[in-house]
């Protein structure tokens, strides 16, 4: 265990390496004097190129997206005080996907190759908006919209898969969908950011209102909290951050999930003191994540978002045994 | 001088009437007893007392402003709420739990002042809660979760305290040991309002009673002149037989009609 001083020097010393390792990794190995070397001293050769063209922007995007799942996900779960809730469940994550997948369905992305997360950026948003407006009035009543939402979406998407124009078309779909970080430039990873650091101000801004929630919405009404508005907040943020970066790779689960249940208690419950250590957390798995599947040797591409499930699975399974040991 | 006014309230769900025209005028310095058979209102009532709930028809006034106008914040530094059975959803420490009781204090970024670690400090030390300041909120027994909630409910000194059913499901000791310290906080001068079961407690030590029946207020008054066997019998179908109400020895005894 480790001790309530001890974690944010965990946390450290875990990112750097795994940004080491990061940038490290990859199919050539960079020696980690030449990693320094091209820090210190940018030369253009191909150490640097791949570098500065590849592994940074790589490493960066891994990096905002774990810390939004991360966020998200302690956000969401603070806002239903429910353990289940994810960054999937509002039908953001579906509408990013749709609307992606729509992009490749159309060819779009071959003519622009920015047209993927663009098109995942408008879905996300629109999907966040259907849910506003069929969800408003409770949490409870935003949790259904948001199901209904993602139904919806996910039955879309099933349709472009359906009448994908060619065997090749349905590969490059169902591919997407799994969720990656491989060969995304500087291009995608500075358009997606916008939108994230804009989620994340939302996000934060919902803190005190978790903590008021801790006592039951009825009692958080009480003290002055405009639930209506912490909602509004927790889906604008969510659809934003995670819309955007879901558009950017893929769809990337479990990291929302299981980021605020690692250091939750470590920062004794709080709700508002989770959100920044769960963002951590969200980037270190999902770096380690990305190394992960750089470093397993397979014949293709092993898929970030098949990974983290892989890893998240057994990860569930572990959280509802010690729910049902908690209750009685 | 605080004075809490509910003006011709009228709550509605589903066509019926919950809350049927009500009027009152609750002042500071006394400790009102809601009471009134399952069902008759009484939280439908509180919940528009504090503004949670917006009355189809009808207003409440908070020394003569309507509360519907006020600013969320402002209000929720002046009155407190405790619903039925509050609890608390993560293991947070009891003292984060009371300093919740602070958030419409609190500036929007920035950690809780020195003052107001006082505060809290302050009112753990007064609800005997000390022993339990480290200790996670979900684990606390009936009677200490009650108390922590009150000193959560107090901690940022308002002048108006609700709660419903504060005495729920708790043992003989504790449920003197609460109604006592409600009564005391009319005494120290805030005007407080609980809706009670325990019609011996309510006698002994409410100053006030306001009794409901199937959505209307039925009878409003100084404790020792409203609350009567002829009542009790009207709201709860009982025979009921009272000794000394208003007082530290009434007497509430009651057989089945």
């Amino acid at each position: 265990m480790v001790s309530r001083i001890g974690w944010p020097l965990a946390a450290a010393v875990l990112l750097t390496a795994g940004i080491l390792l990061s940038l490290g990794t990859g199919r050539v190995w960079l020696d980690p004097r030449a990693l320094i070397d091209g820090i210190v001293q940018p030369k253009p050769n191909l150490a640097w190129l791949i570098l500065a063209e590849l592994r940074v922007p790589r490493t960066i995007l891994g990096l905002l997206v774990g810390a939004t799942m991360g966020l998200s996900g302690a956000v969401l779960q603070g806002l239903l005080r429910n353990p289940l809730a994810e960054p999937g469940l509002l039908g953001v994550s579906a509408g990013a996907a749709l609307g992606a997948v729509i992009a490749i369905y159309f060819g779009l992305s071959a003519a622009f190759f920015l047209a993927t997360p663009l098109l995942g950026i408008a879905g996300a948003l629109l999907a966040a908006a259907l849910t506003m407006q069929l969800g408003r009035g409770g949490t409870l009543t935003m949790i259904l919209a948001g199901a209904a939402v993602s139904g919806l979406m996910g039955a879309g998407l099933n349709l472009a898969l359906n009448f994908a124009p060619n065997p090749y078309a349905a590969y490059e779909m169902t591919t997407w969908l799994l969720g990656s970080l491989a060969d995304r430039d500087w291009d995608q990873t500075l358009l997606a950011l916008p939108f994230i650091l804009a989620g994340w101000v939302c996000l934060i801004l919902t803190r005190r209102d978790l903590d008021a929630l801790t006592l039951g919405e009825a009692q958080a009404e009480s003290l002055g909290i405009d639930l209506a508005r912490t909602r509004l907040l927790a889906l604008a943020g969510t659809a934003l951050a995670v819309g955007a970066a879901t558009a950017v790779t893929g769809a990337v689960s479990f990291i929302g999930l299981m980021a605020p249940h690692l250091v939750r208690p470590f920062v004794g419950h709080q709700p508002s003191r989770v959100l920044l250590p769960s963002a951590l957390f969200g980037a270190i798995l999902l770096v380690f994540a990305d190394v992960a599947t750089k470093l397993v040797p397979t014949a293709q591409e092993l898929k970030l978002g098949v990974l983290t499930s892989l890893v998240g699975a057994p990860f569930f399974f572990w959280l509802v045994g010690r729910l049902r040991r908690m209750s009685p | 001088m605080t004075r809490l006014t509910a003006e011709r309230v009228t709550v509605r769900r589903g066509g019926r009437a919950i809350v049927d025209d009500v009027s009152l005028t609750l002042e500071s310095g006394s400790f009102v007893g809601l009471l009134g058979p399952n069902g008759a209102g009484k939280s439908t009532l509180m919940a528009a007392l504090v503004g949670l709930l917006r009355p189809e028809e009808g207003s409440v006034l908070l020394d003569g402003a309507p509360i519907a106008g006020m600013d969320r914040r402002a209000l929720a530094r002046t009155r407190a709420y405790l619903p039925q059975n509050p609890r608390a959803e993560w293991p947070i420490s009891v003292e984060r739990l009371v300093a919740l009781g602070l958030t419409p204090q609190l500036p929007v970024f920035g950690p809780l002042s020195g003052t107001m670690q006082a505060q809290v400090h302050a009112a753990i030390a007064q609800f005997d809660l000390a022993q339990h300041r480290d200790q996670p909120a979900t684990t606390l027994s009936g009677g200490e979760l009650a108390r922590a909630m009150l000193a959560r409910a107090l901690v940022g000194e308002p002048d108006l305290l609700l709660a419903d059913e504060p005495l729920a499901g708790l043992d003989p000791r504790h449920a003197l040991d609460g109604v006592r310290r409600l009564r005391g906080l009319a005494d120290d001068g805030r005007l407080v309002m609980a809706s009670i079961h325990e019609l011996t407690l309510a006698a002994r030590y409410t100053t006030h009673v306001a009794v409901m029946l199937e959505g209307e207020l039925i009878a409003f008054g100084p404790t020792a002149t409203t609350l009567t066997s002829a009542l009790l019998a009207e709201v709860f179908e009982v025979n009921a037989c009272i000794t000394g109400a208003g007082t530290p020895a009434a007497m509430v005894d009651f057989v089945a009609a």
